[in-house]
């Protein structure tokens, strides 16, 4: 019997690829990097309950990756400070392409695809301007560079595509780094981050910041719902024990985000957030805290703490069915749902962020 | 070099007991932390007298206050937690790196528009934090836009109000330290700021990375460069040509801390001390208080050793020492992913 997968082999070796697509790979639900022993970087796709369905070598730690919608490729992204992002194949496995960032710029590690996929955005860092940079890259035909906009502000993170509107929403750290300071934080006590909402032709359509009090709350990491609300994430890089509410609401046009602070938990989340992410339907918010060790899920209509556990570095969260899929620098992937929780253990410990591949 | 403290690690999988733990906390605070924000208080108390005799910048007095207040401030510098993060005083104490001339922008205005900030020490502390600390009163004390000028009755002002805020901010962080934040360090509990001692040592480790981490990056990092251009204007107080006496001062003071940090695996002490004294080696052999020789081949490779020197040690405490303590960070804990 010819298998899918030996079916597709043989047409890679004919040399005639039709463009394959998720389902190709047996429907993976996630991606996410991750860390095998010996140090080795693996970039790996899973099934809906967690469980390991393919892995790709990568040279370096990775951090997000982004997906394409349609086709069975993503764009891994190196940490930052990196300069190259790789088009994987995610069929085989083998890079398709490098993506080198501009001269004197680099990626921020988070990207993101228009909804039909034909455009890939990353976050990028003009260094010496101190400016955060949104590189725009044609994918029809291998991947191009053709322009970049302004993020709205300083060091730019996490960037989603909000389909109904066709525009960016971008998560605008407000921190200041350069490569030849490494991870170094330029600009602390002077730092302003915000939420920028950017048309593709580079027009700040909405932007929110903080308080002047919370100037140093830096906004990371996003997630939207269908319906355009955006969820964010901050890492407050004041004293830990006086961090404001790390988790906010908005929506484009709104005055203010709306906070959301787990009150007794609060101290335990120790000031920073790793990621966060609506459910399918939209109901809950989960968030992670990796120094803390824990994570919430709250509901997103009453913004009242639904749920918690303590799980040891727990970073990546996504949605699946009803609830969450949540990994663990430890190795775990966990299944949660309102009723309990199922639990996978991987010898990978898992990389900050997982992606979603059906959203 | 890295199979001897990987092998370390393997063959003792130690980590602090209890008792240890305890004395490693209470050595810390006595013989490191105290003593430093000690030496700081007292230096400045003498900068804000000497500037309230003469502000005479070229006069015999005034200088060097500031250079041994500043020397003192340096030698605590990484202690940026507790009374030093308390009203952003760190910032308000050392505005730098100034990647976009703030510092300048802001003193020129003040004096532009003579602002009686300066007379008023509560209003002064409403300044931003660039007009305000060590690098503000470098720039009047050593930059020749400024001293050209030193006669004006405003600019003597001026160098009060800094002196006598510094004096201020570094007696009050002195005193939170005594009064309050040593006892919080060696008595933590579940509702205090810290709820055991492996939150305690956490923080005194974090001063060590971060230490690390800044004169690497940042004192040696700036000035460096890339291989192409070095960038001897980015060099840390090199106005007062104090840079390279920066990195001295940060060594000295990260290699007791790691000594005293080690002390429950006399391994882990000499692995990191002797690392700290070749590091401190390759300092003395580079001859140049600001760091301006980066502009040359081999003034650059020397900057770039002892980089890479620091890079290593970063390197085993986090592998060793972390161990060592029983604070090993999780692979999604580094800041700012």
């Amino acid at each position: 019997m010819t298998t899918r997968r030996g079916f597709l082999t043989g047409m890679l070796a004919a040399g005639i690829v039709p463009v394959a697509s998720w389902a190709d790979l047996g429907n993976p639900a996630f991606l996410s990097a991750g860390r095998e022993s010996g140090n080795r970087h693996v970039m790996c796709g899973l099934t809906s309950k967690g469980n390991l369905l393919f892995k790709i070598s990568l040279p370096a730690r990775g951090h997000e990756a982004a997906a394409h919608p349609v086709q069975a490729e993503a764009v891994a992204f190196a940490r930052r400070p990196g300069n190259f992002a790789m088009v994987i194949d995610c069929t085989n496995g083998k890079v398709k392409q490098i993506l080198d960032a501009p001269p004197e710029y680099h990626f921020f590690g988070h990207g993101t695809f228009s909804a039909d996929g034909s455009l890939m955005f990353t976050t990028e860092n003009d260094y010496e301007a101190a400016a955060g940079r949104i590189g725009i890259w044609d994918t029809r035909n291998g991947y191009h560079r053709v322009g970049e906009i302004g993020s709205g502000g300083i060091g730019p993170h996490d960037i989603k595509y909000i389909s109904e509107q066709e525009i960016l929403v971008v998560a605008n750290g407000g921190i200041e780094t350069h490569p030849e300071s490494g991870r170094a934080k330029l600009n602390v006590p002077m730092m302003r981050p915000n939420l920028s909402y950017v048309s593709i032709d580079g027009k700040i359509i909405d932007q929110i910041e903080p308080a002047h009090s919370e100037h140093m709350n830096s906004i990371r990491h996003l997630a939207i719902r269908n319906d355009g609300l955006v969820a964010f994430a901050c890492q407050w890089q004041g004293r830990v024990e006086t961090a404001p509410a790390l988790l906010g609401t908005h929506r484009l046009g709104d005055q203010k985000p709306v906070m959301l602070h787990s009150n007794d938990e609060h101290p335990q989340l120790l000031a920073y957030l790793g990621s966060v992410s609506f459910n399918s339907d939209g109901k809950l918010l989960a968030n992670t805290a990796p120094r803390g060790n824990i994570a919430q899920i709250f509901d997103s209509a009453d913004k009242t703490l639904v749920s918690s556990f303590v799980l040891q570095d727990i970073c990546g969260v996504t949605a699946i069915d009803e609830g969450f899929m949540f990994t663990t620098g430890k190795g775990l992937a966990r299944y949660w749902t309102g009723e309990g929780f199922t639990d996978v253990k991987h010898d990978i410990e898992w990389d900050n962020h997982l992606v979603n591949l059906n959203s | 070099m890295r199979l001897t403290y990987l092998a370390l690690m393997v063959v003792i999988p130690a980590t602090v007991f209890a008792q240890e733990r305890a004395s490693i906390v209470n050595n810390v605070v006595d013989n490191h932390i105290l003593v430093r924000f000690a030496a700081l208080a007292n230096a400045v108390v003498e900068l804000k007298k000497e500037s309230e005799q003469s502000c005479e910048v070229l006069g015999i007095n005034l200088r060097p206050a500031f250079n041994k207040a500043f020397d003192a401030w340096i030698s605590a510098g990484h202690l940026r937690f507790g009374p030093t993060e308390y009203f952003d005083r760190g910032f308000a104490l050392s505005f730098w790196p100034d990647t976009r001339g703030r510092i300048n922008r802001t003193l020129n205005s003040l004096i532009s528009e003579l602002d009686p900030v300066v007379d008023d020490p509560e209003e002064f502390m409403t300044v931003s934090v660039a007009g305000r600390g060590f690098f503000a009163l470098e720039m009047l004390l050593y930059d020749s836009n400024f001293i050209n000028n030193s006669e004006s009755d405003y600019l003597c002002r001026l160098i009060r109000a800094i002196s006598r805020d510094i004096s201020s901010i570094s007696t009050n962080i002195h005193n939170d330290w005594e009064k309050q934040f040593a006892h919080l360090l060696r008595n933590p509990n579940p509702e205090g700021i810290y709820r055991n001692e492996e939150e305690v040592l956490r923080a005194l480790f974090t001063s060590l990375a971060t230490g690390l981490e800044f004169t690497s990056d940042l004192h040696l990092g700036r000035p460096l460069g890339t291989i192409d251009r070095s960038r001897p204007n980015r060099a840390e107080a090199r106005r007062s040509s104090r840079s390279q006496r920066h990195v001295e001062l940060s060594l000295l003071a990260l290699r007791e801390l790691s000594f005293m940090l080690s002390e429950s695996n006399s391994d882990t002490t000499m692995l990191l001390d002797s690392s700290f004294a070749k590091a401190q080696a390759s300092l003395a052999l580079v001859d140049s208080p600001d760091l301006s020789t980066v502009v040359e081949p081999e003034g650059q490779m020397k900057l770039q050793e002892i980089r890479n020197q620091l890079e290593q040690i970063r390197e085993m405490i986090n592998q060793v020492l972390a161990q060592d303590l029983g604070i090993a960070a999780g692979f999604n804990s580094l800041d700012g992913d």
